[in-house]
């Protein structure tokens, strides 16, 4: 579509042309699959846009999650692994080890870092392993049609808490950003937002930090993204942008939790 | 029993290549990712006939198995792991009454020895499957027997370890028996 509208401009017009905006080279071809709205096409290009900022992109491995980010590795122009559900930051372990000179990051989203890999965020975290964890937080399981997540807040209401998410019967919300940052291994956690570009602009900033002190051997770096789920919400992607600074940062307040000394 | 066997050490430099490895995209070759999943059902296709093709290969070059005093065998025991250490006690024990007994000890389970037994099958009047368990490998020995011979089960479960004379009275119950009566277990 761009080369259509250059192409109507006259010869000497184009020679003005400046280009201020591209795709970077760390993005594939292939189109997001991703519901009108949802932040995971906006994390997606924040994180590829610092890899080629930072010009890693030939010594970046990442690890894909699963959930409606499953095929992250069709979109990010860099070598990556798919994991089996939950264990992103296991396989990240791994890699790392492996090749302990190239920048390594997870990437999940709340039901796969906070539920069924629960055991392998803590411990991961906890060993300190030398990786950048990505977790997008929507409070609600998207893929799979907008069950209750950990995430979800208290009366919040999905497709299986239909009056509400109930402490008696549901437990509290975990916190998990605020959890991992308690460990002595975690160098960096910070909670970041993709509503605005702004706050898009922060994360590139928190994406940049956690690849610098992963070259500087700090310890695990802990992203936290708060984003939307228009579909599941069942709203339009801007009520459900006005819906996350409302009913979600209460709870979930964007800043850093943890910085290196 | 299988004894562990580890490899001489090889260098990690003299390994085989990997060109599929994650290890970082240079700018010369295409993104490396590692996956099982494939939404297009033609290219998810694909993978499966590799993978067919792959536990064929499997199939036909690594069945292990042991076959115990089976040259003149009438009577077969098949029996894996810790049952097949008192079933070969029990072979001697029959042997030493005169049953002619062999044993096969299956040492992979998958691809399992299912041409040995079937070449065994004719020549046999009966086969007894020992378990330490309700009977899971003896649908194994039914498949590949496929009604050439009965077949007889004894198993104990829990963790009880049957003794030799045990597996023996078992193999005598069913050598003496004329109609096709299971053994029975405990």
């Amino acid at each position: 579509m761009t080369e259509a509208i250059v192409n109507e401009l006259t010869a000497e017009e184009q020679t003005q042309l400046e280009c201020v905006y591209v795709k970077p080279g760390t993005l594939t071809e292939t189109r997001f699959h991703y519901c009108p709205g949802c932040g995971h096409s906006v994390a997606h290009r924040a994180l590829m846009e610092v890899v080629a900022e930072l010009g890693i992109q030939e010594s970046t491995v990442g690890v894909a999650p699963v959930g409606c980010s499953v095929f992250a590795y069709h979109y990010m122009n860099v070598d990556m692994q798919e994991a089996a559900h939950g264990r992103a930051a296991a396989v990240a372990t791994a890699v790392k080890r492996i090749l302990p000179d190239r920048y390594v990051f997870s990437y999940q989203g709340d039901g796969d870092l906070a539920a069924i890999g629960t055991a392998e965020t803590i411990h991961v975290c906890n060993r300190g392993e030398n990786i950048m964890m990505v977790f997008i937080n929507n409070a609600i399981y998207g893929m799979t049609g907008g069950q209750m997540a950990p995430t979800s807040m208290l009366g919040m209401k999905t497709t299986t808490t239909p009056a509400g998410r109930e402490a008696e019967t549901s437990g509290f919300p975990i916190k998990i950003a605020d959890m991992v940052a308690m460990l002595p291994g975690v160098a960096y956690v910070t909670r970041q937002s993709v509503h605005t570009p702004n706050a898009v602009r922060q994360l590139k900033k928190a994406f940049t930090r956690g690849f610098q002190y992963q070259k500087e051997k700090r310890g695990t770096c802990f992203i936290e993204v708060v984003s939307n789920c228009p579909s599941g919400w069942k709203m339009t992607p801007l009520e459900a942008n006005r819906w996350l600074v409302d009913n979600m940062f209460p709870l979930y307040p964007p800043g850093d939790i943890k910085v290196p000394a | 029993m299988e004894k562990v066997e580890f490899p001489a050490y090889v260098p990690a430099d003299h390994i085989p290549p990997k060109p599929w490895a994650t290890t970082g995209k240079p700018k010369n070759r295409e993104r490396n990712f590692v996956t099982s999943l494939h939404m297009q059902p033609e290219q998810m296709e694909e993978v499966n006939i590799h993978l067919q093709a792959k536990y064929a290969a499997i199939a036909a070059k690594e069945v292990r198995y042991e076959l115990v005093e089976a040259d003149d065998a009438e009577y077969l025991i098949v029996a894996y792991g810790l049952a097949a250490r008192i079933a070969h006690r029990a072979v001697q024990l029959a042997r030493h009454e005169g049953i002619r007994v062999g044993l096969l000890r299956p040492i992979t389970l998958w691809p399992y020895p299912t041409e040995v037994l079937q070449s065994l099958a004719s020549h046999l009047h009966g086969v007894l499957v020992v378990e330490m368990n309700a009977g899971q490998m003896v649908e194994d020995v039914r498949l590949a027997i496929e009604g050439r011979t009965p077949v007889r089960f004894y198993g104990r479960m829990g963790g009880v370890i049957p003794a030799p004379d045990e597996v023996l009275h078992a193999l005598n119950t069913m050598v003496h028996s004329e109609a096709a009566q299971p053994v029975e277990a405990h």
